[in-house]
């Protein structure tokens, strides 16, 4: 039997394919960045959100979505050493933001939801408006690196360098950190939580090693989130596994034959 | 005839958080074509006194006068430490960076960059690591790439934060003659806590630790380091490195 013919298939599929530029794009900034911590924050913090508009009995992406545009906001207007130094914060705010969702969820009285679906998302349910929010965001993010792409970079790479010509830093900050928040949230609908984080880091990572520049590195996380996620949901769907986690462990054991083969050239060479 | 005034550094005072002052009353002047360097122990706030004259941080007190020079006009080359050498990037968009602030989001000009770029690359014997990763080229090397960068626009003061600290000895004595000819044409400022790194070229030294102890070059200096050092420092004659003597306490 096909199964390419039912729709939450298809959805799941598109949703895959779009994530995956999603995932490629602020992935591989995340990880050059050396901010993949700080994005667990924001992910983790988000949980709090949607258990609290859970509670009162609201759309929880909504809630999770303000928790995230919050943080993200925090973060992209507060002091870049302060942040970097204050590493333990964002673990306190990161197993709060979880321990809150947790507590909201259970005293919510009525029927309580799986909370593994929140943390591993599923892929099977997402909507037609959930693949049109991904579209719409793919599309603000693809123009706003086709245009601000350079000083981007410059931000990202060495800020002083970048105040000093011109390039309004702080406003590129709230841009980035405000991207990533969305995306994460964007990202939770469909794969949750925990896949948010392994989409983001994974295929980056992978990639990391084959290429000089930044933009290669980017087409090519686009390229490996795709394998992994498209993967792992045909592997996930024959073996009947949930997809969630199929899909990180297919992207980890990628990661490892990939690094093992370079580190296997390089000892050769 | 007097040198024209590039910039004064007037009663300055710095610090952050308004808590432990890191600059106390500095006045500095910068003329052109002036080769100053700023010397004085790790910790003395050689570098914020740096960011402030580039405008890149904002003193408590005191002012800074700019005649006839506007931050595009400033060439930076930072310390190493002050951006991520494992960044995916090439020497080549390396150098590219520092056309930065002529980039305009609807008007692309990737061929006349090209062109600028490979001059630059030319001038600083760059060419054959054009496609080299950032990461995998020498202190030397990269040192070259960073002063590409800061040159590729013509600055008329070229800014250096601790230029000799991660080089080897080949790669100084180049930095030294480079410096050397670009200061026919533009100033020079050069921090460093590096005795070794002033020459016979540089016209002026400013001492800094806290606050300013010496400006100018004349035999004080000797006595103005020792103070800043906490330690006597000789300087050498024309063209040998100063040294610092044995006797510490």
């Amino acid at each position: 039997m096909n199964i390419l013919q039912y729709e939450f298939v298809q959805n799941a599929l598109i949703v895959g394919i779009l994530l995956s530029i999603t995932a490629g794009v602020i992935g591989s900034l995340i990880v050059i960045k050396r901010d993949t911590f700080l994005i667990g924050g924001i992910a983790h913090a988000s949980f709090g959100g949607l258990g609290l508009f859970y509670f009162l009995g609201l759309n929880p992406i909504l809630g999770a979505f303000t928790v995230a545009l919050a943080s993200g906001s925090v973060i992209g207007l507060s002091n870049e050493k302060q942040l970097q130094t204050h590493n333990a914060l964002i673990a306190v705010l990161w197993a709060f933001g979880m321990s809150l969702g947790i507590i909201f969820i259970t005293i919510t009285p009525g029927f309580a939801p799986n909370l593994l679906t929140y943390l591993f998302g599923d892929i099977l349910t997402v909507t037609r408006s959930d693949i049109l929010n991904i579209v719409i965001y793919n599309f603000i993010l693809l123009i706003f690196l086709f245009l601000f792409y350079k000083p981007l970079i410059v931000y990202l790479f060495d800020k002083e360098f970048a105040a000093l010509h011109g390039i309004k830093v702080k406003l590129y900050r709230l841009f980035f950190y405000l991207f990533i928040a969305i995306a994460v949230v964007l990202m939770i609908r469909s794969v949750g939580i925990i896949l948010v984080l392994a989409l983001l880091t994974i295929p980056p990572l992978i990639v990391l090693p084959l290429s000089k520049r930044l933009p290669m590195i980017i087409i090519m996380s686009i390229l490996v989130s795709l394998i992994i996620f498209i993967g792992g949901f045909f592997i996930a769907y024959y073996t009947n596994l949930p997809t969630g986690p199929i899909i990180i462990v297919t992207g980890t054991v990628l990661l490892l034959l990939v690094r093992l083969v370079c580190l296997l050239k390089k000892k050769n060479s | 005839m007097n040198p024209k005034l590039l910039m004064e550094i007037e009663n300055l005072h710095f610090s952050f958080d308004g808590k432990l002052e890191i600059l106390t009353n500095v006045s500095l002047p910068l003329y052109e074509r002036d080769y100053l360097v700023i010397m004085g122990p790790n910790g003395g706030g050689k570098t914020t006194l740096l960011k402030c004259m580039l405008g890149l941080l904002k003193a408590q007190s005191g002012k800074i006068v700019y005649h006839n020079i506007k931050r595009p006009d400033f060439g930076y080359v930072p310390q190493f430490t002050t951006f991520d050498k494992l960044m995916p990037l090439r020497v080549y968009d390396f150098i590219e960076m520092g056309l930065i602030s002529e980039y305009h989001p609807f008007k692309r000009r990737n061929n006349d960059n090209k062109d600028i770029i490979e001059k630059q690359l030319d001038a600083f014997s760059l060419n054959d690591l054009a496609y080299s990763s950032i990461s995998e080229i020498s202190g030397g090397q990269l040192q070259r790439a960073l002063l590409a960068r800061a040159l590729i626009q013509d600055p008329k003061v070229l800014f250096l934060d601790e230029p000799t600290t991660f080089i080897d000895s080949e790669s100084r004595g180049n930095l030294s003659g480079i410096l050397k000819n670009l200061n026919k044409n533009i100033a020079i400022v050069m921090i460093t806590h590096d005795t070794s790194a002033v020459d016979d070229h540089v016209k002026n030294i400013a001492c800094v630790n806290r606050t300013l102890y010496y400006h100018g070059r004349d035999e004080q200096i000797e006595g103005s380091l020792e103070k800043v050092y906490g330690c006597p420092i000789e300087l050498i004659g024309h063209g040998l490195p100063h040294r610092v003597l044995k006797e510490h306490k």
